[in-house]
């Protein structure tokens, strides 16, 4: 079995909390990981995790930048409904018990923790952009 | 050669250890550990013979972000570590030194150094 796949492994785990999820898949809202050939339409809700650095060098343990990514056209979504996704997007997230959810035993990742969130917005072109950062300790297997 | 996998590690403070303290919001720092006083006795060669160890004790310093009702504790006062990873380090201790440390670009936070004896003769103190 090959396990170095750290970066795809979260961004399959948080495309899978999203889907999950009965409110927010009732927004009709397509969610894509980073690294995807999906064609992306809009509502779209991307889930992006770059890469990572060696928290202690030896341990194999990663911290990780793990971006969730809800971008809206203005002109098919309400600034009001807008916010409820984001909402709810982040609420999944920004949980006391998120790494034992991001934690799968089936694709093999282990998520230690999480050290910090942050959050951002904007808007681009007539688009409603809004972004929820997760900084994740985690490895590529499954540890106990 | 084995694949890199990852490795078993302890990560951050449980969410529910505390100091005990009035007014702790989150405990962010914890570190201490084991201590005693020791002497060596050295023969007329200058080696030492003999070595005592006495007095033993757990010495720790915490760190606590402080809700509204924050309140450090005194020195002298007991409070008591609870659910921290550590199992040796959930226990009573003597306040030795407290700090409340304060600022207009941080949220209150409180330093606090504890001692508690271990030693067998120990057992008169009431933590």
């Amino acid at each position: 079995m090959a396990f170095n796949t750290l970066e795809e492994k979260l961004e399959t785990r948080a495309k899978a909390i999203l889907d999950g999820d009965e409110t927010f898949s009732g927004y009709s809202i397509t969610v894509s990981k980073g690294e995807d050939d999906d064609e992306l339409s809009l509502p779209r809700c991307l889930v992006i995790c770059e890469g990572g650095e060696e928290s202690i060098p030896g341990l194999g343990n990663f911290n990780c930048e793990l971006i969730i990514r809800l971008v809206e056209s203005m002109d098919d979504t309400t600034l009001a409904n807008h916010q409820t996704h984001v909402a709810t997007m982040r609420d999944l997230f920004m949980d006391d018990g998120i790494a034992g959810t991001l934690t799968d035993s089936s694709e093999a990742v282990t998520v230690f923790g999480v050290k910090s969130f942050s959050i951002s917005k904007t808007v681009e072109d007539r688009n409603w952009v809004c972004d929820l950062s997760l900084e994740v300790l985690a490895a590529a297997s499954n540890i106990t | 050669m084995a694949t890199i996998q990852g490795t078993s590690i302890q990560y951050g403070i449980a969410s529910n250890a505390t100091t005990g303290m009035t007014g702790q919001a989150a405990v962010t720092n914890v570190s201490g550990g084991n201590r005693a006083e020791t002497k060596r006795i050295k023969g007329n060669d200058g080696d030492t013979m003999s070595y005592v160890i006495a007095d033993p004790t757990i010495e720790v310093t915490a760190e606590v972000v402080c809700s509204s009702s924050a309140d450090i504790p005194a020195v002298g006062t007991t409070i008591t570590l609870a659910n921290f990873a550590t199992a040796e380090l959930n226990a009573d201790y003597y306040v030795t030194s407290s700090d409340s440390n304060q600022s207009n670009e941080n949220e209150m936070t409180a330093s606090l150094s504890l001692l508690r004896f271990t030693g067998t003769n120990a057992s008169g103190f009431s933590y």
